[in-house]
Formats: structure tokens, C-alpha cells, sequence
């Protein structure tokens, strides 16, 4: 039953249903903003709270802590340089099961592959005492995932949350 | 499988949004929400179809928002307390000549709104000649003028 009636007029008004309307309005804008909010320190991938930088003895990884499905995104690693042998990145397996590799740069000299992870090694310039490298990926599994990034000098373990 | 999981969540999504954006948003449309409308289903045909461009992912889409508006539908005509929540109910913004300025600032509409509406439906010149202004489901505005 209406819950307001108008002598003559049967509008069917029910300020009940619209005091509902009204608080779901209020409701709608403080979650958009705070949606917004959030998008904009980086909790939905590139902003602050998610650009995410990791060290182990000389090697340092830096990536995107939230990503999203099928978005390519960058990851930067940074390794030291010894004299006596070329400088190798290793990744576990994991990387080619839940992301897509697009690009490496500069390309790695070779590519090798084992049973539980693929090695890059690079070339590099006399004298330098380190190197960096940045792989394109492209997240294709939602969810939690991670994998390791190792060289000579030490393994940095690599965290990610991927939006649908 | 994805492609339906997609679309079930958009329809959701854009029901409850939609819902409680304020039907008069939707309803007095001018050129700029227009353009914002293009660029929200431009967002959201990129949310739905991904970069899966196949007929087999069209019409499967196509199937799952027919069926979740049938179901919808269904649902509204079967209960009458879900249409109203759903479809929202009308409410009276001008009693007598009268503005009941409470429900017009809670809903977002201007006594210059109410007026356009009158004149163009009834003709009407001024406030005290309108009886009832009723901000009907759809958002639009109705007029009844005194006799």
C-alpha cells in the first residue's frame, strides 16, 4: 500500500522504496569515490601503491604489484656485472605458465631453457659493473600470483595480484 | 565460459549503478551525456568481448544479456516488491502549486525543470496553475494542471 495518498490522486507513492533509492545513492557515491581513490594510489595497477622495488645482493626487481588480466606491464631488473662470467637472469617456470613474455630489452645473447626455469644471459660492456633489463609482460591468469628472479648474486621473489 | 562470467558481471554491475545514479540523470539527456553514454558502452564492450572478437564469443554474449533480461524481467513481474526497488516508484514534487522542496533538492530536479515540463506538455504558464508535478519511474516529469 502507498504509503502517502493525495485525496483523488492515485499516484502509487511510496517514499519508503525512495528512502531506500536515496540511501543506496549516497551509498553508490561514497563506494565510486573511494573506487576512485584507491584507482588513483595505484591499488588497480600503476600508482604508488603499487610500483613495488625488491633487493638481494646486488639484483633489483622492480614491478607492478597489482595487475590486470591481459594488460602488459613492465618489469626491471637490475643485476651485477662479475668479471669472470656473463651476467645471467633466471626465472622460474611460473612466469611462462601465468604471464606472457612480449619483449626483452636489450635481447638477451641466449635463452636457456630447464626443467623448472628459463635463464637469460647478456651480453656486456668491459669494465661495467652492472646491467639492467626490462621484460614486457602481460599478466594471463587472474588471482594471486608470483614467481623468482635470480642472478649470480642473489634471488628476489616476485609477488603480483592480477584483476580480472 | 569467460565470455558469460563477463557479461553476467557487467549487467550487474551497470543494473546497480544505474539504479541509484538518479533516474533524471538518465532520463534528461543532453548532448554531453550523449558522448559520456558512447564512451561508458565503448568501456564497457571492451570489459565484455576483451580482445575475443570471434561469433561464437558475439553470440554467446548476445545470449547471456537477452536471457539475463528475460530473467530480469521475469523477476519484476513476479514480484511486486522487486519492481518497485528495481524500477523505483513515482513521488509527488509539487502538491497544489506548492514546490515540496525536501523531495525536489533529494532528487535533484529544479522548479525550472518542472516549469519546462509544463509548459511543453500543458502549456502551463505559471507554478500556482500546475496541481500535481510527479517525478514518475522512468525519471521524466509528469504534469496535471489545475482545472
Amino acid at each position: 500500500m502507498p504509503e502517502d495518498t493525495y485525496e483523488g490522486f492515485d499516484v502509487g507513492e511510496e517514499m519508503r522504496v525512495k528512502r531506500v533509492t536515496w540511501r543506496g545513492e549516497v551509498v553508490e557515491m561514497v563506494l565510486l569515490s573511494l573506487i576512485i581513490a584507491s584507482a588513483l594510489a595505484g591499488l588497480f595497477g600503476s600508482g604508488p601503491l603499487s610500483s613495488q622495488t625488491r633487493s638481494s645482493e646486488g639484483l633489483q626487481v622492480e614491478w607492478e604489484r597489482f595487475q590486470r588480466l591481459e594488460r602488459p606491464t613492465s618489469m626491471r631488473v637490475r643485476y651485477p656485472v662479475s668479471a669472470d662470467s656473463a651476467p645471467r637472469v633466471t626465472i622460474d617456470r611460473s612466469i611462462l605458465q601465468d604471464w606472457r613474455i612480449e619483449s626483452i630489452e636489450p635481447q638477451p645473447e641466449k635463452a636457456e631453457s630447464s626443467d623448472d626455469s628459463v635463464s637469460y644471459v647478456f651480453g656486456a660492456a668491459e669494465g661495467a659493473a652492472g646491467g639492467e633489463v626490462v621484460f614486457e609482460i602481460t599478466p594471463r591468469k587472474m588471482g594471486s600470483r608470483s614467481f623468482s628472479v635470480e642472478s649470480d648474486a642473489g634471488t628476489v621473489e616476485v609477488g603480483a595480484f592480477v584483476y580480472p | 565460459m569467460d565470455s558469460v562470467i563477463r557479461m553476467a558481471v557487467v549487467y550487474l554491475v551497470l543494473l546497480v549503478l544505474l539504479r541509484f545514479s538518479g533516474k533524471r540523470t538518465i532520463a534528461s539527456i543532453d548532448t554531453f551525456d550523449f558522448v559520456l553514454l558512447l564512451i561508458v558502452s565503448e568501456a564497457t564492450q571492451q570489459a565484455i568481448l576483451g580482445s575475443d572478437y570471434s561469433l561464437t564469443n558475439a553470440l554467446l554474449t548476445i545470449g547471456t544479456i537477452i536471457l539475463l533480461n528475460i530473467g530480469l524481467s521475469i523477476w519484476k513481474q513476479k514480484s511486486v516488491a522487486f519492481d518497485k526497488y528495481a524500477e523505483d516508484v513515482p513521488m509527488v514534487l509539487v502538491q497544489d502549486g506548492e514546490p515540496l522542496q525536501d523531495r525536489l533538492d533529494r532528487s535533484r530536479v529544479g522548479l525550472d525543470e518542472i516549469l519546462q515540463e509544463a509548459r511543453l506538455a500543458q502549456g502551463v504558464e505559471r507554478l500556482d496553475q500546475i496541481k500535481w508535478a510527479v517525478l514518475e519511474r522512468n525519471g521524466s516529469i509528469s504534469i496535471v494542471p489545475k482545472q
